[in-house]
């Protein structure tokens, strides 16, 4: 029996070598985009997919969080910014339809989460539940309330001219709370306390 | 013939429930074309929450007359489009549960803004501090047990009107404190989201006492093993003589807000009670049996939508793949329902006209 899923990276192999190129895979990472480095690891024979455009656009991003110590900022977009098809040397995919989602319940094997349409923005947001055997292991520590993931289905036609279907279920890789950024929610709470009360000003 | 754009009489005084869009909305006419609003939701598809889009549908400049707006708690499915709504009731007060003005409270939405945005409540409810601060407004009405929330007189307008808190008690809000500190996040922690805790325990009932008419809305009250909170806190506090005529029935039906002697102690015999439907549980809300308890202390059960609507259509590949991968899916925003409840103060009369529109309908004769 096949499994449900066919677990790939979505954005394929960037075949890049120069410190910068690796710099930006990194921080692509911490933010929780499509894992360009795991891909490195499935699809190692793999061309490069990724339009260069498309690592300008996301550099700026990834400059954002350059210091590990700094909290996303809010105008972070975090959804990968994934073109429709994407095509180099024979080889192209297409996403047919992308969410992300939310983990709001984890139930022993399954586990509960809001999706939210990035496909269609307009659609309304659904609850579905997962089976956890679909994930990636390595993503299986990730499936907490809170969590944010991606889920892309779509086709790929393979450079031998095969066409698959593909399910891919990718789980962000978060920054993490340090005492500094804690300290700072801290503080901004309390002066928002104080300004909810009438007493100081609104903590910008 | 009225239709559902048309505005109340001056005199009139109308409590209109919607749900579910993504959540659920209560508009209370204090009379004179003075509106509260109580929670907010946006119907599927739409950008304008529902509140504003009722009364705005009435030409009559209802939305400049808001008086009160009051979030009864922060999970997103009471509380969705609360902020746009403020900033089109600009002489709306902002009324919240004392929970939330605590260290507690506003550090978590510190910490969730300072995370990847979402679509959460805290989300909201920062965008509704953002609102407050940009029209200069600030110490909300904090909303606790046996507090009077907004009071008008008879003087120069057609009726009389009061609102009160009937919770929380103060053992309930340190119960939310507790688990509020149990959501901030810790050192080395990912930057996760914050999801709404269950239960519930912030939730701010209301008290509705105008002219010769009682109001009861339950919001989402749970009950809890202790005397001094939950429910059972709202019973002992409780002090009004007069039962209520109408019910807003407390967190979607479910069992785990249900107490016969609400029925029993703060009720009409035959109340007009009205439930809205949730989709976002373990389980769908209110089920079969909560409809059919429901049913049997009143013959006046309302609800105002049969569930939250269909899917989009996907493409056939999308369906399919999501029919193999998920064991349970729901939609969680439809289009809104309303069931509207009005009482004309001239006369004294305490025989209500009720009216169901988009959906809603009278639970009773569905029960076999």
């Amino acid at each position: 029996m096949p499994p449900k899923s066919q677990i790939t990276s979505f954005l394929g192999l960037p075949n890049r070598t120069s410190s910068d190129q690796i710099e930006k895979t990194r921080l692509l990472f911490e933010l929780g985009l499509p894992s360009i480095s795991d891909a490195n690891n499935e699809w190692s024979n793999r061309p490069n997919v990724l339009a260069t455009n498309q690592i300008g656009n996301l550099a700026s991003t990834a400059r954002a969080i350059s210091n590990p110590e700094a909290s996303v900022p809010r105008t972070v977009k975090v959804e990968p910014d994934v073109p429709e098809t994407t095509k180099q040397a024979g080889a192209s995919l297409q996403i047919k339809q992308l969410w992300e989602g939310t983990v709001t319940e984890v139930r022993g094997e399954t586990f509960v989460a809001i999706l939210n349409d990035k496909s269609q923005p307009s659609s309304p947001a659904e609850q579905v539940e997962f089976e956890a055997v679909e994930l990636r292991v390595d993503d299986l520590p990730l499936v907490v309330p809170g969590s944010v993931f991606y889920w892309m289905i779509g086709t790929e036609r393979t450079p031998s001219g095969q066409v698959r279907n593909i399910s891919n279920v990718e789980f962000s890789r978060l920054p993490v709370w340090t005492r500094s950024s804690l300290k700072t929610a801290s503080e901004k709470g309390s002066r928002a306390k104080q300004w909810f009360h009438a007493n100081g000003s609104y903590p910008s | 013939m009225p239709t559902e754009a048309t505005p109340p009489k001056v005199d009139e005084f109308e409590i209109s429930i919607f749900g579910p869009g993504r959540g659920e909305c209560v508009l209370i006419h204090l009379g004179s074309n003075e509106w509260c609003v109580i929670d907010s939701c946006v119907s599927r598809g739409r950008t304008d929450p529902v509140a504003v889009e009722y009364l705005r549908s009435f030409n009559n400049d209802a939305l400049a007359n808001v008086r009160l707006v009051i979030a009864t708690h922060w999970h997103d499915d009471h509380i969705g489009g609360m902020a746009a709504l403020l900033s089109h009731a600009p002489n709306a007060a902002f009324c919240c549960s004392m929970a939330l003005g605590s260290g507690e409270f506003t550090t978590l939405v510190s910490a969730a803004t300072a995370t990847i945005a979402g679509h959460s409540g805290i989300d909201e409810f920062a965008m509704i501090l953002d609102e407050l601060d940009a029209r200069g407004q600030r110490a909300p009405v904090f909303a606790v047990e046996n507090k009077s929330l907004l009071s008008l007189s008879g003087v120069g307008r057609s009726f009389p009107i009061a609102l009160e808190s009937l919770s929380p008690s103060n053992p309930t809000i340190r119960l939310a404190l507790t688990q509020m500190r149990s959501l901030l996040p810790q050192v080395n922690q990912p930057q996760r989201r914050i999801v709404n805790p269950r239960p519930n325990h912030t939730s701010v009932v209301i008290w509705v006492n105008a002219g010769p008419i009682r109001a009861l809305l339950g919001a989402d009250l749970e009950h809890t093993a202790h005397a001094d909170q939950g429910w059972t806190a709202v019973l002992t506090c409780h002090r009004d003589t007069v039962p209520a005529h109408l019910f807003k029935v407390p967190h979607h039906g479910s069992p785990t807000s249900d107490n016969i002697n609400i029925w029993k102690h703060m009720l009409d015999k035959s109340p007009v009670a009205v439930v809205t439907p949730f989709s976002g549980g373990s389980v769908r809300l209110p089920q079969e049996s909560d409809l059919r308890r429901l049913s049997d202390r009143t013959p006046a059960l309302y609800c105002t939508a049969t569930g939250s609507g269909r899917p989009p259509n996907r493409d056939p590949l999308v369906a399919r793949e999501m029919k193999r991968q998920l064991s349970s899916r729901r939609i969680l925003a439809g289009q809104p329902g309303h069931v509207r409840i009005r009482w004309s103060t001239a006369n004294g009369t305490v025989t209500p006209q009720i009216e169901t529109f988009n959906g809603a309908y009278h639970v009773n004769p569905t029960i076999k």
